[in-house]
């Protein structure tokens, strides 16, 4: 059990206490709009270095990459196309629902 | 006197910095070559930089190194994006999280049959188990899991790719037509690539796929412990 909470990045325990801080007011958007969109905007130059590093795994590429190619589009295509499907699905459900109290009266 | 310029942060600084700059005018000329995506352009041409001269990845590193330094304030900075999109996420929770949550399951159960089909072993599926999500949380999670973190790196980078490549075409075949399901998808299966495609598609799309890379890192973040067990099992 503590393995799993271990897991976690510390990165993303940062993100989420930076949500709850903004969203319970501790810290105010514009305090940190100006540094954190800078960072967001700039991300992927942060990766370089970690992607330099494919270096030296090229003798693992050279005997997969051809897996990894079939890997990476087929789950792409098929997550996108899945997720797309559920939550216009879903999301005409709830419409529907809404509508449905609507008809009854109900403030929807 | 070369062996110190090789040596020294600023050298590899300048350059990582140059390439990437350049790549950003090359994008701009032709936005529609992947390969000028400046993460996609800088790796490439530093790698082949380093083998052309026979410069080892170390040497690299003393400079590159600083880089990997804001890897973790910039995903701490994703909370931003979140909480400025937080009002769709209310609107449209249900839809969007039952989507999201189904589709890492439906992912990772497809990471498994090919695991299985291609034989491979257990770093490779922890390699590949984060492959969906923005590189930030990726590279945290196959490192937890025991992947190779720089292979996950490559993994995520071409996977958004293709999602922005093949997005419009997906939708047509699927007929998702809605903008907040385009978005969702967008997203959560192609992460900050797959969003610069649905900033182009539309506000609607390009808010959604933003707030959907951060939930769908999260939920991957929360389930992935769960694969322990079961890739111990099938592994």
């Amino acid at each position: 059990m503590i393995a799993s909470f271990i897991a976690i990045p510390g990165s993303v325990i940062g993100m989420v206490l930076l949500f709850l801080a903004l969203q319970f007011n501790w810290v105010r958007v514009e305090q940190v709009d100006e540094v954190g969109t800078w960072l967001t905007d700039n991300m992927g130059i942060f990766f370089v270095p970690a992607g330099v590093g494919l270096m030296s795994n090229f003798g693992v590429l050279a005997n997969t990459w051809w897996q990894l190619l079939i890997i990476m589009a087929v789950t792409t295509i098929l997550m996108m196309g899945f997720v797309g499907k559920i939550v216009q699905s879903v999301k005409g459900m709830v419409k529907k629902n809404k509508l449905v109290e609507k008809g009854e009266g109900s403030h929807a | 006197m070369l062996e110190s310029i090789l040596n020294s942060p600023m050298l590899w600084i300048t350059i990582t910095i140059g390439l990437y700059l350049i790549a950003g005018k090359l994008k701009a000329k032709w936005p529609k070559n992947p390969l000028f995506t400046p993460l996609v352009f800088a790796i490439i041409v530093i790698i082949l930089f380093l083998l052309v001269t026979d410069i080892p990845l170390e040497t690299y590193n003393t400079g590159g190194r600083f880089f990997s330094l804001f890897v973790t304030p910039a995903t701490v900075a994703l909370s931003i994006k979140l909480k400025k999109n937080f009002v769709y996420l209310k609107k449209y929770y249900a839809a969007i999280l039952s989507g999201i949550v189904s589709g890492v399951i439906f992912h990772t159960i497809m990471i498994y049959a090919f695991a299985l089909l291609f034989k491979f072993d257990q770093n490779m599926v922890a390699t590949l188990i984060p492959k969906s999500i923005t590189t930030a949380i990726a590279v945290g999670v196959s490192d937890s899991l025991g992947g190779i973190v720089s292979l996950t790196v490559a993994v995520v980078v071409f996977t958004g790719v293709i999602g922005a490549v093949v997005g419009q075409t997906v939708f047509k075949i699927f007929k998702i037509d809605d903008p907040v399901a385009q978005g969702v998808a967008l997203g959560s299966s192609s992460h900050a690539m797959g969003t610069t495609k649905a900033i182009e598609l539309g506000d609607v799309q390009g808010a959604m796929s933003g707030l959907s890379i951060v939930v769908t890192g999260i939920i991957v973040v929360i389930l992935a412990p769960l694969t322990v067990p079961i890739t111990n099992l099938l592994f």
